[in-house]
């Protein structure tokens, strides 16, 4: 079981849909998961409770994470096939 | 006979008229269509009951600080003041249908109506040329709410489920009309990325993508916003922070005013909160407290809103195959040119400022203090539209336009609205042009208006699709 955050910068647009989209790709890839999205700010200060982050390319930068901690930078937002390469890039799944 | 009345008064009383609840209802509809486990449906309810009334903590504890200060502006120089941000829209349009007895539950059905209209509107894709379906819940609440109140004030006799179903429609066909009307620029903008935009700004993007074009310079490639060698980076990072940029921006006109109307003054009006601290702590603490009230505010927004666009997903099922969704402007900014962003939202805001110092000079009795989301997202997303048609000049031409529209435009709507008492309006750009322009017409032509602007948007998506008819119904969709 991993646990996921999906941030942008209001946490209510995109990441709503990016969360969605990102729970079907990992359901598809077998992945067991919690997922939520909040907004950069707040994503800033809880980064470290997750195991996973997806963001919007334009954000990965302004996230500094600790070891252990795989941040994911799309950008299409709405593309389930750049979602699912990265995810595989980065080795989580 | 008697019965029934009773029974409607408990359900009008215990449901319709405490939204909360009636949107958790709206939820636990969706989730059973999806046929979601009982646990998640009662999980679901209750997360939307209870962002519901966090929204509201949030809505009052905004009201409560922003209207000392609108207080003071008005005793100081008696002029009206009014914050045009979509956040204090939604506070305003609260209070003013709660100042008419009128429950904000009719708001949601509102949003219900309006969201099955652009459901149908799309499932008859063939006939109405519309391929967008709104899914940005946040924005859908914030404008549903304001359009309620625009009609229910304009024409007092609409205020019953009659006149709700009007204004489902009318917003409904909002939603479908000028979200497809940006599906060709997004496509160019992402390179076919498969979305379109559903926010508050879609005639800005349509008009900063169609005309853009035309300040084009006569040698090709003269000048892109990537050509202005401006190192904006670290310093304007720090806006991509909510919280900060609210604090900033609130610091910056509100900090002024306060400046401007004195510590006497605060203590008058607010001597609650001023207490007996001194004046540049209290200016600072009273500014934070903004961004307080909108994190609250939001909080409640993305809670209840998360549930309500899943529940939505019950309702809308197959529809979406086959179209495309409009979701939040925010999600163009990883294409194009990552300076547009920044330059269109200091170009807007020079725009803005420049019309408030228009609006001082002519001693106008209504003020107008910018509000971040305006300032931002219209802007940042109408120069990235703008700068890839027609360069820097077109982004500094379409936004410093858009900044003055904004402002000029929002100050026409809360005459003719009635905002001002309520100390907010929504300013974003379509409220600003295309809403007030809608609410005259409805204003001097009551009910018929309003049939008038629906079925003068319904044609729109037809010209469209005249223009392009071969390639119309393939743009942005996967093979």
């Amino acid at each position: 079981m991993i646990k996921v955050l999906v941030a942008c910068g209001c946490g209510m647009g995109s990441s709503q849909l990016l969360k969605k989209n990102c729970s079907a790709v990992l359901k598809n890839l077998g992945v067991e998961h919690t997922i939520h999205h909040t907004s950069m700010d707040e994503a800033k200060s809880t980064a470290h409770e997750y195991n996973l982050i997806v963001v919007g390319e334009n954000f990965v930068n302004h996230l500094k994470v600790k070891e252990g901690t795989i941040v994911v930078g799309l950008k299409n937002l709405m593309n389930k096939k750049e979602l699912e390469t990265k995810l595989k890039e980065s080795g989580i799944v | 006979m008697n019965i029934i009345t009773k029974i409607w008064d408990v359900m009008f009383n215990n449901i319709l008229s405490q939204p909360a609840i009636f949107i958790g209802l709206i939820v636990v509809i969706g989730y059973i269509l999806l046929k979601r486990k009982w646990y998640e449906i009662a999980a679901g309810f209750i997360k939307a009951v209870v962002g519901y009334q966090i929204l509201q903590l949030g809505a009052s504890s905004l009201k409560n600080t922003v209207d000392p200060l609108l207080k003071g502006i008005q005793l100081k120089w008696s002029v009206e003041a009014v914050v045009i941000d979509p956040n204090f829209g939604l506070t305003a349009a609260n209070s003013a249908l709660e100042s008419i007895g009128v429950t904000t539950s009719f708001a949601m059905i509102t949003l219900l109506i309006a969201f099955l209209w652009n459901i149908l509107l799309v499932f008859f894709r063939k006939f109405t040329k519309v391929r967008t379906l709104f899914t940005t819940g946040h924005i859908m609440v914030k404008q549903s709410t304001v359009a309620t109140w625009i009609i229910f004030f304009l024409i007092p006799e609409l205020r019953n489920m009659g006149g709700i179903a009007l204004i489902g429609i009318l917003c409904g066909t909002y939603w479908s009309v000028f979200s497809n009307m940006t599906v060709e620029a997004t496509q160019e903008l992402t390179e076919g990325a498969g979305f379109a935009v559903g926010h508050q700004q879609m005639l800005g993007v349509w008009f900063a993508y169609r005309f853009g074009g035309l300040f084009k310079g006569k040698n090709k490639q003269e000048d892109k916003a990537e050509d202005q060698k401006l190192q904006l980076g670290g310093a304007l990072k720090i806006l991509d922070d909510y919280v900060v940029s609210t604090t900033l921006i609130m610091l910056l006109f509100f900090g002024v005013i306060m400046i401007i109307l004195g510590p006497d003054m605060m203590h008058e009006v607010d001597d609650g909160n001023f207490g007996k601290l001194v004046f540049p702590v209290y200016i600072f603490q009273r500014c934070t407290s903004f961004a307080v009230s909108l994190v609250v505010l939001k909080t409640g927004i993305r809670m209840f809103v998360g549930e309500m666009v899943e529940s939505f997903e019950g309702i809308s099922g197959s529809v979406l195959k086959g179209s495309l969704p409009a979701v939040d402007c925010a999600a163009t900014y990883s294409f194009g040119d990552p300076n547009a962003v920044t330059l269109g939202f200091l170009f807007g805001a020079l725009g803005q400022v420049i019309a408030i110092a228009g609006l001082l000079i002519f001693k106008s009795p209504l003020m107008i203090i910018p509000g971040f989301v305006p300032l931002f997202y219209d802007n940042a997303t109408i120069g990235l539209y703008a700068n890839m048609k027609g360069g820097f000049k077109a982004l500094v031409a379409c936004c410093l336009g858009s900044g003055l529209l904004q402002v000029l435009g929002s100050a026409v709507a809360i005459v003719l609205f009635q905002m001002g008492p309520f100390g907010g309006y929504v300013g974003n750009l379509d409220w600003a042009t295309l809403w007030p322009a809608m609410g005259a017409m409805i204003k001097f032509l009551s009910v018929p208006g309003a049939v008038i602007c629906i079925i003068g948007m319904l044609i729109i998506p037809q010209l469209q699709y005249r223009k392009n008819k071969e390639e119309y119904f393939s743009l942005g969709m996967e093979e």
